[in-house]
């Protein structure tokens, strides 16, 4: 007997195709996936020069570590509960910062049961990686709504600020009959006692983009910048930064990318954000007003932005940028029909000129290159399925 | 519109043989060879290729409205494709289980290297969700990024169902 449900799936296999279905049927016909090791995953480096590394091995959240490119990677230790999901593909992934004793923090996202909600989960180690607490919530509020997206970086004094995007105040509107709120909101929480304990939940703003991530970068004045996708009026996905203090005061939001895209779409392409030796801020980010356009590097300046140029082809993605004094380097990937090439450009006069580079390429799925500013240069990390966890050094 | 009527039952049949071998996935694969199985087995027929995320909450809005389509379009088939992993199935059925509720010939990206899927079906899209393919009988396609604009996309289906 065919009832109503399977005339659903014999019409909708009939347009996918007898053939196809049949040639598919062979590998999903029950038999389980190799075990995945997640793409998701960051990195940061110490003061000592460690890398650390957190990524997702067998569902659970684990840190690595390594003293550097050519070197081998530490045996994985795992941080989160065996029975709790980890987000871990594109910009939702483990997060990780250190502090000025070699502290380490590492955040994720711990999905709930109900699609698009979750819980940012947070565990510390102040013996150099040879301990970590026991995970904790960082938000009070506990609802079973989106709190996603997580972010995490020390400022100068060494509290810990962690951001995400919360859907708390698109659940009021709902609620009172708004149907009208543009995406989500920011919110973030302060650690003065090194992660033990967080103080929050402290509002960024209304109306962010809701899945991408979110960029933090401490100032030398002790608050926090934070910039992401913002959805301005009516439905323009550029972005916005604002300053984030430790008391949870949030100052001088405006829009700082005006690329005018105007879509309601989940890009799932987050923005970075770095500062150069004279406080220029540069940043790399992503949109698509036309089909010309896509990943772009830029200087953020006041109502506009100074030397903006798109990076690489009309595949470039999700492109990272590090500054160390005049020299900046922005790494991104781009697939050319056969493989993935990571690709770089540097510059040592703050962003007046570049210089383009391939620095690898892999023949299988990868997840977001990442800069890290470790020892004298410039190092991508990049997590890829064929080769693993991956360092290259990028030539100046 | 009128399919030719034995071929259509032979492959039904088929179909839903290789439906059974699945049985435990409710879920499809589609991979970087789905794109051009899907013209050829909708060979002079127009049909509607939609990417949705489990990040994206405008493709939940849009879902009730994909499926009221289906129905009133019987003619035109209309293939979701979410564009996470197949062994992300649970966060993709949990998504399914609140907005489609008993549909059945879903489908998800067969794995994670996302990029070389998104390639072959388009160059230019650049993995931003929704994200639909209007394929008419010619299979000269239209492609549109963003929420679904209702008026538009009845339009399109009154006149390719003409």
């Amino acid at each position: 007997m065919v009832g109503a449900r399977g005339t659903v799936a014999a019409i909708l296999l009939f347009a996918i195709g007898a053939a196809w279905a049949q040639d598919h049927a062979a590998h999903a016909g029950g038999k389980p996936h190799p075990q995945r090791f997640a793409l998701g995953s960051s990195a940061a480096v110490d003061s000592s020069g460690t890398i650390w590394a957190v990524h997702v091995n067998g569902g659970r959240v684990a840190i690595r570590h390594t003293g550097g490119v050519g070197q081998s990677w530490s045996a994985p230790v795992v941080l989160s509960e065996a029975e709790e999901r980890i987000e871990a593909d594109g910009d939702a992934r483990p997060k990780i910062a250190v502090g000025a004793s070699n502290e380490l923090y590492v955040t994720w996202t711990h999905p709930l049961a109900k699609p698009y909600t979750g819980e940012i989960r947070f565990t510390r180690s102040i013996d150099g990686g040879k301990t970590f607490s026991a995970p904790v919530t960082v938000h009070r509020d506990r609802q079973q709504i989106t709190h996603r997206f997580d972010a995490v970086a020390v400022s100068q004094r060494g509290q810990v600020f962690v951001a995400w995007i919360d859907r708390r105040d698109a659940v009021l509107a709902k609620e009172k009959g708004e149907t009208d709120y543009r995406g989500a909101a920011l919110y973030y929480a302060v650690s003065d006692d090194r992660g033990a304990t967080f103080r929050g939940d402290f509002k960024v703003g209304d109306h962010s983009c809701e899945c991408c991530r979110i960029a933090l970068r401490p100032r030398s004045d002790g608050q926090m910048d934070a910039m992401w996708r913002h959805v301005f009026e009516p439905n323009v996905r550029d972005h916005a930064l604002a300053v984030l203090a430790p008391d949870g005061t949030v100052t001088d939001l405006h829009r700082v990318t005006f690329d005018d895209w105007r879509i309601d779409a989940c890009p799932h392409h987050g923005p970075s954000l770095v500062a150069d030796g004279a406080g220029t801020l540069h940043s790399v980010w992503f949109a698509l007003p036309s089909d010309e356009a896509g990943a772009f590097y830029g200087r953020l300046g006041e109502g506009r932005v100074d030397g903006q140029r798109k990076l690489g082809s009309a595949a470039a993605e999700h492109p990272d940028l590090a500054a160390a004094g005049d020299m900046l380097a922005v790494v991104w990937k781009e697939f050319d029909g056969e493989r993935t090439q990571l690709r770089a450009m540097t510059s040592s006069d703050r962003g007046q000129t570049w210089r383009d580079q391939v620095l690898a390429s892999t023949g299988d799925a990868s997840g977001h290159p990442q800069l890290l500013e470790a020892g004298a240069g410039f190092v991508v990390f990049w997590n890829t399925r064929a080769e693993g966890l991956t360092l290259t050094a990028v030539p100046r | 519109m009128k399919l030719p009527r034995i071929r259509s039952w032979v492959l039904i049949c088929l179909a839903l043989l290789a439906a059974q071998a699945q049985a435990d996935s409710r879920l499809l694969p589609f991979d970087a060879r789905s794109p051009a199985a899907l013209r050829q087995a909708n060979a002079g027929r127009p049909f509607v290729l939609v990417f949705w995320s489990v990040h994206c909450a405008p493709c939940f809005a849009e879902m009730a409205q994909w499926r009221a389509y289906r129905k009133q379009f019987p003619g035109i088939p209309i293939i979701q494709v979410a564009t996470e992993p197949l062994d992300e199935s649970n966060a993709i059925l949990s998504v399914l289980d609140r907005y489609d509720a008993g549909t059945t010939g879903h489908l998800a990206f067969a794995d994670d290297y996302a990029e070389k899927i998104r390639h072959a079906v388009d160059p230019k899209w650049r993995g931003e969700t929704p994200r639909v393919y209007f394929y008419d009988r010619d299979h000269k396609r239209v492609a549109r990024s963003g929420a679904m604009d209702p008026e538009w996309t009845s339009r399109w289906l009154e006149q390719q169902s003409r």
